[in-house]
């Protein structure tokens, strides 16, 4: 017992190491739901970042180096944010939308610790890369290039998470490692909520995420962190801007943050990206200020790049070189089509959608140039293949989560009431 | 208030939907699983008893020793989640891929018919061979 519980302790410090965040000027205005999920947002990638590092200039992770310099990042991201004055709002601390959202991390919680909501992906390969990184002191290349071991090349962001959730706990937990997913499930929503202002949007995001996730059988895998940075990233520059919360400052440093996260934890995370910064080009046409906020994102899949190139690993991002096949686009469109309903009858996107049009569409142009381009990347994807009916079944509950995320994020962002209040 | 309205009613059949899948997954309902596959699917899945299997041949075979996780009527494409699922189960172990000829097989489920294999311990879900 004591393992699990230091295990999602691991996952609790986290926020630790991005305290930092609260001196941005819109997160000071958040409430402490939010400002706990931009910092452990912060905190996820400071510490996957660190451990990288250190990886690769070959100093080893023992529980004093990790502890040492997490502790005086810990310790200086507190001090520079000390005696910054925080919410001022006067929002109830228990209302009818936290009881909703927990309910809803209950009902979670419940089918993740019965086993009914686990990835396999995370004892086929997340969960054994975390293992053998913390065993190795590192991320471990010859386990990389082991056959034993697939999809060598994903980025590392989960399992170096889950490296350092054991360097706490000093065993790897199964369940601590599935029961991480409510913590990143919330996160999203806190975020959500703190950046829009709209409760309802955080609550059919809770509803929606709790039931996609169980759906798609996602949790322990690395789609929830994902989801998270996401999140960060899509709120950030759609509630920042000219908001109530908004200043320039705060929208980028975050929306960089929550797109190199993305960017680090999974491959579809890049293709967020792009998918992003394509929106931004659009809609914004601010060329200097979209590099700006995908500068981070770029540094770190370049770099992730040249360390697989270099050590010989590169495996999936190498299908992009692989054939696509058009003729299977008809029945790729129909099976995803197919799993987009979620077995009910697509209520997840037509009611974010009849949202939408409930506000004034016009609002979520960004957030919607995202879900199409995310689902035209996902097409694209499986067309990889001539008979992508298994891979669709076995993913598409899971790779969907991205744009329907994003599609809430602009049935929020279509009303879009921290706008309103400041008039 | 539409909005309102709109976003309960669909948390609620949201709600329901998700008790509809855990239900679906089929009892116990309440007992604490064995592992983190016991309840994703109503049939047992063979990842599961790898899980199982691979955790006791943590302890029962010697550290790094070549080991891999099979079912033999799966032969010769055999299912690489076996394996892949021990190499997280067994750090300390070499999981290898079953063409290697490893001195250790962990079957799941099924007796493997190889005579230059020896059964070592059998369990309701497998069983571990050694090389002879």
């Amino acid at each position: 017992m004591t393992t699990h519980v230091l295990f999602v302790a691991g996952f609790l410090l986290l926020p630790l190491f991005g305290l930092a965040t609260w001196r941005l000027e819109a997160v000071r205005r958040m409430d402490l739901g939010g400002r706990i999920a931009v910092a452990g947002a912060a905190g996820a990638l400071v510490t996957a970042v660190v451990m990288a590092l250190l990886s690769l200039v070959g100093v080893g992770w023992s529980r004093t180096v990790l502890f040492v310099i997490l502790g005086v990042i810990a310790i200086v991201s507190f001090r520079a944010q000390r005696g910054i004055p925080g919410a001022t709002g006067s929002r109830a601390p228990l209302g009818m939308t936290q009881l909703l959202i927990a309910a809803f991390a209950v009902l979670t919680c419940y089918g993740l610790l019965t086993a009914r909501e686990s990835a396999g992906d995370l004892h086929f390969f997340w969960g054994p890369k975390g293992i053998h990184f913390y065993h190795a002191g590192g991320i471990d290349v010859p386990f990389l290039a082991n056959k034993a071991n697939p999809n060598s090349d994903y980025p590392p962001l989960l399992p170096l998470l889950y490296a350092w959730s054991q360097t706490v706990a000093r065993q790897f937990s199964w369940w601590g490692a599935v029961l991480a997913t409510v913590l990143f499930l919330l996160g999203s929503v806190a975020i959500l909520r703190s950046f829009s202002g709209d409760d309802d949007a955080a609550v059919l995001l809770a509803a929606t995420l709790s039931y996609a996730i169980a759906f798609g059988f996602a949790a322990g895998g690395a789609d929830p962190p994902l989801v998270f940075f996401e999140t960060l990233a899509l709120c950030a520059l759609v509630f920042l801007d000219n908001a109530f919360l908004g200043d320039a400052r705060s929208r980028d440093v975050l929306a960089a943050i929550g797109l190199a996260g993305a960017a680090m934890t999974k491959v579809e995370g890049a293709t967020f990206v792009i998918a992003v910064v394509l929106a931004l080009l659009i809609v914004r046409r601010e060329f200097k200020r979209t590099l700006l906020i995908a500068t981070p994102a770029i540094l770190i899949l370049v770099s992730w790049l040249v360390f697989l190139i270099t050590n010989g690993l590169i495996f999936g991002y190498g299908g992009a070189k692989v054939a696509i096949h058009f003729s299977a686009l008809p029945k790729t469109l129909a099976l995803v089509a197919k799993a987009s309903l979620y077995e009910l009858y697509g209520i997840p996107w037509i009611v974010p959608l009849v949202l939408l049009f409930l506000g004034k569409p016009s609002r979520a142009i960004l957030p919607l140039l995202v879900v199409v381009l995310t689902l035209c990347a996902t097409i694209f994807f499986y067309i990889h293949l001539e008979e992508p009916s298994w891979w669709i079944a076995a993913s598409a509950p899971r790779v969907l989560l991205t744009p329907l995320t994003a599609l809430i994020v602009a049935s929020a962002a279509s009303v879009r009431l921290r706008g309103d209040a400041a008039g | 208030m539409t909005r309102k309205f709109l976003v309960y009613a669909t948390a609620a059949i949201l709600a329901l939907a998700l008790l509809r899948q855990f239900y679906r997954l089929g009892p116990p309902y309440f007992d604490a699983p064995e592992t983190i596959q016991d309840h994703v699917s109503r049939q047992r899945y063979p990842s599961r008893d790898a899980i199982v299997m691979a955790r006791r041949a943590s302890m029962l075979i010697p550290r790094g020793a070549t080991v891999t996780v099979l079912m033999p009527s799966q032969a010769p494409n055999y299912d690489p989640t076996l394996y892949f699922t021990a190499t997280g189960l067994m750090p300390r172990h070499s999981v290898v891929q079953p063409g290697a000829k490893p001195r250790y097989i962990i079957t799941v489920r099924e007796p493997l018919d190889d005579p230059s294999y020896v059964v070592q311990n059998e369990f309701d879900e497998g069983k571990i061979y050694v090389k002879r």
